[in-house]
């Protein structure tokens, strides 16, 4: 190749000159073409983690295990709970049913290479908004763009929970939770993150790691031209091209379930040294990376991978991403069992190679070596540092105030005018896709399959799973806040780590563990450079302080203008008998316990300035250590005399948001099988910064024995306050203004449904 | 009635069958003796009851159970059942095989709003002494029954539908649920019992409705080999008589 076509071949592939230079060095001579598609996909940000690695390390994960495999864990005793996010953002931009089914399909693979059984999936799914913003009026022109990425939008949330609703139903794995946002910088690039947890035997996991003299077992689907290039595609961003829809893979959701019950057969036995599942840039970088970690070389004969299509070439046997496909290393026994295993549950099985002493990965084709690289060159790409500049707009928006929001909270809700407008907001946030239930999302996922979930989603902090091996019970949620992190990218990761174990300590589960899916745009840009490092700086501070790991991890990049939007999956483990329920019942008195509001209490990035003003701007909260420590003893030791009826943290929507989330709760029963209704009565005097300011380290419960429950706050210096009493009568009484409460649930539960179609 | 020994459960396997796991440990707990049978597999005889569990079965991308009904695990039941020998318990996929193998009328379409749906459901349950409400969850994208008038008239004439829906979710004719054969004793379901079965720490007060399905089949198979017994025991006397 000349010089020139070399450079315009490097630009194609996403190599720099440099990084090129350095493929030199490490080879000692130029790499022939296969060998540059190779470093091309094992060194692009997907499978290399060139930009990210250096900070990554910045994390803790003291007290996690294997958290360098495949996925890590927590222990429980005598089994490890694994657990991984893994974003599938690029793929279901283009093809939104096919790129999250094989999302989950994905990230399944890589819970079962530890040998554990898939227990539950969680997901957290980010789209433009579905609907217009408040103050405009849908316009009729149908051509008009917002219309047109509206419908893109819908289009996008419905193929997205197809695509999960087909193929987690049909692979027997529950999805028991997660969370779905809307946010106009999400119209170009919808995020897709999931979650898998899975189950293992302490002595019985499996690691990646090859030995010399084994045999290399393909087993699994054909191998075909899907998703070629998939790794490299994910390390881009979207051009819009029709190319861009070869890239996505295709799912095949019952080769999937075979593969799950013949992978954990398979792994039961000793003659199987190491398994890896083939996920981004396919047989390459599962092969390479089983030789990297063994410290061995491996010998691949591309003439024994079963193909779907005939003249595939080296490369595209070898980038291919067909769905459903696993490797292992086994000697000579355990590749029988494999075949005889196989053949029980009509998988393609074949020796595909085999690993010897050293450190060169061989490709043959047609009894040609085609390319012999160094293991450790390609599975060590240039690690980059990145070009950090602080934002602009970092220091503008926190001055940003709203204008009409001071007026409102002057006047105060005796006004006439102002407790009509706020039972307008009240009826327009219970209507919002942000706030309303994610029942229809929700009830389109088998959540109960498996039999070990305790509670269909969405009633409770987190989604509580029953661990019969250990008698516990261990509880999943995913949380993230795009504009928070956007607002001040450090506090809002911050943040983020302490709403999440919030969640989990409102229902009486102790956090243990993290896994996070980092999404960012383009990182090689100093703005979001900037936005990465912070939030990793800002997470990890967090996860210092309360001294929980992060077990495992994703980074997806090139996420073209999106708001930074660190997702975090977290396990916990259940600390009381049974789980506290957001929910009360009638008779129940309801607290406030934490901070206390006051006039000058933040709303920088809350939801009532999204809804209602589609505004961004002023001041994040800081927290409050030692506050959120006595409140979480609080709630472990009220909760475990039973003296706790109901808890829920205050979070998205402020103190309104949270009791009104109790009261639909308290009365979705009611709505579908026609119970008595569930009210509340209480007053509220102050402003706007009560109902829907969201500062930190807040807690809303409800009790049955308020004499003691008080007591107990005053003896331990908890601040609280009585919000009022709930009761049956079917009416939201917050003092200025009365609402049917069983109107508002309807609106609750049916409103994404309406928006969505 | 002590029957001497655990009732015997088979459990079959398909390929895609996805709730084999939960039904087992359902049975366990509710002491049976529980055995995977995989579908290749033909003998049947030793189970007092067969149970087809929840899944795929073989990925149901024509129809559910459309391939399923060929295999020969679904040939042998159909001697089994022709040859009175136990009682045959289909959920959810496995209702969907009973239909498509001509073992119960009727057929399962496509919800009425074409989604899958996942939920808590009340169902009216009819084991013999007036309707119980329970509470159990279903899980299904196909799980519309459907019925021509003829089949419909046999239904209502012979009470089969003894599970019904109450706020019928999935557009089913006459809120069908489920449908049992009481001559024949095959009996299907789309709700789930195997997942309300074990104890959880859940405070919701339905969790364990599954376990009134199971023991109502329990009654109906010992009942079965009652009146074996007491048929056989007739013969003897009338032999006895006539002699």
């Amino acid at each position: 190749m000349t010089d020139y076509k070399i450079l315009k071949k490097l630009t194609a592939l996403g190599f720099t000159e440099f990084e090129y230079k350095e493929i030199i060095k490490k080879m000692r001579r130029a790499p022939n073409e296969l060998e540059l598609y190779l470093f091309s996909a094992m060194w692009s940000e997907h499978c290399g983690y060139k930009h990210s690695k250096r900070y990554l390390e910045k994390l803790p994960k003291e007290n996690s295990h294997f958290s360098t495999e495949n996925s890590g864990g927590i222990s429980l005793g005598r089994h490890i709970v694994f657990f991984k996010t893994e974003s599938h953002n690029h793929p279901s931009a283009v093809e939104p049913y096919q790129g999250a089914a094989t999302g989950i399909g994905g990230i399944l693979r890589d819970i079962l290479a530890m040998n554990a059984r898939p227990i539950a999936l969680l997901n957290s799914l980010k789209f433009g908004p579905i609907g217009y913003c408040d103050g405009k009026k849908e316009k009729l022109n149908e051509q008009n763009t917002d219309n047109v990425l509206i419908r893109r939008n819908k289009h996008l949330l419905n193929g997205v929970v197809d695509g999960i609703s087909d193929y987690g139903n049909c692979t027997g794995v529950p999805v028991i939770g997660g969370e779905i946002g809307f946010n106009k910088c999400f119209n170009q690039n919808p995020l897709v993150n999931v979650m898998a947890v899975g189950i293992c035997d302490k002595n019985k996991v499996k690691t990646a790691h090859a030995k010399a003299g084994c045999n290399v077992v393909l087993i699994g689907s054909t191998t075909g031209r899907d998703g070629l290039f998939g790794a490299a595609f994910a390390s881009k961003e979207l051009e819009g091209k029709v190319s861009d829809k070869l890239s996505v893979q295709i799912g095949d959701p019952y080769t999937k379930k075979r593969l799950i019950e013949a992978t954990l057969e398979i792994l039961k036995s000793k003659n199987i040294l190491a398994s890896q599942d083939l996920g981004a840039a396919g047989l390459l970088s599962s092969t390479s990376e089983m030789a990297y970690k063994g410290k061995v070389a491996v010998d691949i004969d591309l003439d024994k991978v079963p193909l779907r299509e005939k003249n595939m070439t080296p490369y595209e046997i070898m980038l291919s991403e067909s769905q459903e496909r696993m490797v292992f290393c086994a000697n000579e026994t355990g590749t029988s069992e494999i075949f005889e295993i196989c053949k029980k549950y009509e998988l393609n099985a074949a020796v595909i190679g085999s690993v010897k002493k050293g450190n060169t990965y061989k490709l043959y084709s047609k009894g040609i070596l085609v390319a012999s690289v160094p293991v450790d060159a390609l599975a060590e790409p240039v690690f980059y540092v990145l070009n950090a500049k602080k934002p602009d707009y970092v220091d503008k928006l926190v001055k940003k105030t709203l204008p009409l929001l001071i007026n409102i909270s002057k006047i105060g809700f005796k006004d006439q005018f102002s407790s009509q407008k706020i039972k307008e907001f009240i009826f327009k946030m219970t209507a919002s896709p942000e706030f309303a239930s994610k029942r229809y999302v929700y009830r389109q996922y088998d959540a109960t399959v498996g039999a070990r979930t305790l509670q269909n989603p969405h009633s409770i902090g987190v989604s509580p799973l029953n661990i019969f091996e250990e008698g516990k019970v261990i509880g999943f949620s995913m949380d993230s806040n795009e504009a928070a992190c956007y607002l001040n990218p450090y506090q809002g990761a911050f943040n983020l780590i302490f709403e999440s174990s919030r969640n989990a300590i409102s229902s009486g589960f102790e956090p243990l563990g993290i896994t996070n899916c980092l999404n960012f745009a383009n990182p090689e840009k100093t703005d979001t450079a900037y936005q990465f490092i912070q939030t990793i700086d800002g997470m990890a501070d967090a996860l210092n302080l309360l001294k929980i790991p992060v077990v495992s991890g994703n980074v997806s990049f090139y996420n073209d203008e999106i708001f930074p939007n660190p997702t975090i999956g977290m396990m916990s483990v259940l600390k009381l008998k049974s789980p506290i329920h957001a929910k009360f019942r009638p008779g129940d008195t309801i607290y406030l316990i934490g901070k206390q509001i006051d006039e000058k209490s933040f709303l920088g990035a809350s939801l009532y300035q999204k809804i209602f003003f589609d505004f961004l701007g002023g001041k994040l909260d800081n927290i409050d250590f030692e506050l959120e420590m006595k409140l979480k003893k609080a709630i472990f030791e009220l909760g475990k005399t039973n003296e706790i009826t109901g808890a829920i943290d205050v979070s998205k929507g402020g103190i309104l948001g949270a009791l009104l989330t109790m009261l639909f709760n308290s009365n979705h029963s009611a709505l579908f099988w026609g119970k008595t209704c569930a009210g509340f009565k209480g007053e509220f005097e102050e402003n706007i910064h009560t109902l829907f300011g969201e500062i930190t380290g807040r807690y809303l419960i409800a009790t049955i024995k308020p004499n003691n429950v008080e007591k107990y706050f005053i003896k331990n210096k908890i601040p609280y306050k009585k919000l009022g009493i709930a009761d049956d009568t079917g009416v939201l009484d917050l003092g200025f203004t009365k609402i049917n409460a069983l109107e508002l649930t309807e609106i609750y539960e049916n409103s994404l449904e309406r928006k969505a179609q | 009635m002590n029957f001497g020994r655990k009732l015997r459960a088979g459990i079959v396997v398909f390929l895609g069958t996805n709730c084999d796991r939960d039904t087992k440990m359902a049975l366990d707990a509710l002491n049976f003796e529980t055995e995977y049978v995989f579908h290749t597999s033909s003998n049947l005889e030793k189970y007092d009851l067969v149970v087809l569990p929840g899944g795929f079965s073989f990925g149901d991308y024509i129809r559910a159970g459309r391939l399923a009904k060929l295999s020969p695990v679904i040939c042998a039941l159909k001697d089994y059942v022709r040859a009175k020998r136990g009682f045959v318990l289909g959920i959810c996929n496995g209702f969907q095989i009973l239909c498509e193998a001509g073992l119960l009328p009727g057929a399962l379409i496509e919800n009425i709003g074409t989604k899958f749906i996942s939920e808590d459901e009340t169902l009216l349950f009819d084991a013999g002494s007036g309707l119980e409400e329970i509470i159990l969850p279903i899980a299904h994208k196909e799980g519309c029954f459907w019925l021509d008038n003829e089949a419909l008239f046999k239904v209502r004439a012979n009470n089969m539908a003894i599970i019904k829906y109450k706020n019928n979710p999935n557009g089913s004719i006459d809120d069908i649920a489920g449908l049992y054969d009481r001559e024949n004793k095959v009996f299907g379901l789309m709700p789930h019992p195997e997942r309300a079965v074990l104890k959880s720490c859940s405070d919701a007060p339905y969790l364990k409705d599954g376990v009134k399905i199971f023991e109502f089949i329990r009654v109906e198979i010992l009942s079965r080999f009652s009146n074996v017994t007491k048929k056989v025991h007739r013969e003897t006397f009338y032999g006895e008589d006539f002699r």
